[in-house]
């Protein structure tokens, strides 16, 4: 069974497939190219696929892929 | 029936370049070309206004087709920035173009859900009234109320107007109507202080979760199968957008219609705009149209060629 890090880059993959797999767990998503398009939809399918809600006002602390990880594991 | 027998459309002449502007928002062509697929946004002169724009759009239709403008029963203007609050706009539009006292003239206040919510009414109006021609007008110059320091906004909006001849002799005939209204989400599209702002992310959501479930009940509502689709005009949003519904609608790339490069999004006129160069291939029997924005409000369509 996937990680949830695991899971959240192959979910990432399907907006930014270049780039899933190579992006640093600890440094902005932003920073290594995932432009703000790109992270809205991957809000929206981190929803989709954990059935989760993330609301505008946690938007705003996550940039890192761990920050996903903490964030969707608390919600789970 | 009413339905749909040509189109006039009205783009002004000025632009704005978005690769102007790429400096200032911190942001490359790549993300212009390919995300946002706007080189740059169509802008009204000083001297136009939305009736301006609308009467322009008129006399394009009047070009292409044969019109008695003695005979027109009803003129609708759908807009949200009209001229002026009183009166409304399609009167300013009726007293331009010298229509007829016996022709009935009115807005519709719906942003770009305008023209699908404008056909259903004009061809309900026209019914029901036995009326045989009517004209559907959509004139909303968002360059009124854009912000031009507002990234958000700035990139995307477009000026332009549309004018559709509805009669009882269509090229098209529509289809049933799918309909919807989230009121308690609207605050996410807003004009406060004559200034727009938009939550991107919230009208993201919103059209890439309810357009693909409104499009399966259209073709349910309208026994239509997804594969006797010839075009789809879906509200031309964004390119982002556009192709996130084509993914998640799961209909074919190459029938979903994106035309916005050198204008941009023109709100209420952008479906209109488009479906007036399909209307003219006479392949395109079955066209879907989807509108959904301000409210956030949703419409959808199939139009159907007649048979001649």
């Amino acid at each position: 069974m996937a990680t949830t890090i695991e899971k959240l880059r192959e979910i990432l993959a399907l907006t930014s497939n270049d780039l899933a797999f190579e992006v640093n767990e600890t440094e902005s998503l932003h920073d290594q190219g995932v432009d703000s398009l790109d992270l809205m939809d991957f809000y929206l399918n981190i929803e989709d696929e954990y059935g989760i809600q993330i609301p505008d006002s946690d938007v705003d602390s996550l940039h890192t892929l761990q920050d996903f990880v903490t964030y969707v594991n608390g919600k789970l | 029936m009413i339905g749909i027998t040509g189109i006039g459309t009205y783009l002004p002449e000025g632009r704005i370049s978005n690769f102007d502007r790429l400096e200032k928002f911190d942001t490359d062509e790549d993300f212009i070309r390919n995300k946002i697929g706007i080189l740059e946004v169509a802008v009204k002169a000083d001297d136009e206004d939305t009736s301006d724009l609308a009467v322009k759009a008129y006399r394009d239709l009047e070009s292409k087709n044969d019109i008695d403008k003695s005979k027109i029963e009803v003129l609708i203007v759908v807009t949200q920035n009209p001229d002026t609050n009183i009166p409304h706009t399609s009167a300013i539009v009726h007293g331009k173009l010298d229509f007829p006292e016996s022709c009935a003239a009115f807005d519709i206040s719906l942003g770009c859900s305008g023209f699908v919510y404008g056909l259903s009414i004009i061809k309900s109006f026209m019914e029901s009234n036995g009326f045989t021609n009517g004209v559907l007008l959509t004139s909303d110059p968002y360059s009124k109320i854009i912000n031009l320091d507002d990234k958000n906004t700035s990139f995307l909006f477009g000026d332009g107007a549309t004018a559709t001849l509805m009669t009882d002799n269509p090229v098209y005939n529509i289809g049933k109507f799918t309909f919807g209204t989230i009121g308690k989400e609207g605050h996410n599209l807003q004009c406060d202080d004559s200034v727009l702002s938009m939550n991107g992310r919230s009208i993201f959501n919103f059209a890439a979760r309810y357009v693909p479930g409104d499009v399966k009940n259209l073709l349910q509502k309208n026994e239509w199968e997804a594969d006797n689709i010839d075009k789809v005009i879906f509200h031309q949003g964004s390119k982002y957008i556009l192709d996130t519904l084509v993914k998640r609608t799961r209909l074919p790339q190459e029938k979903a219609i994106n035309d916005i490069l050198h204008y941009g999004n023109t709100v209420s006129s952008s479906i209109p705009m488009i479906l007036a160069k399909v209307m003219d291939d006479e392949e395109n029997k079955c066209v879907l149209i989807s509108g959904f924005g301000v409210g956030l409000s949703w419409s959808s369509n199939l139009l159907f060629r007649n048979k001649k």
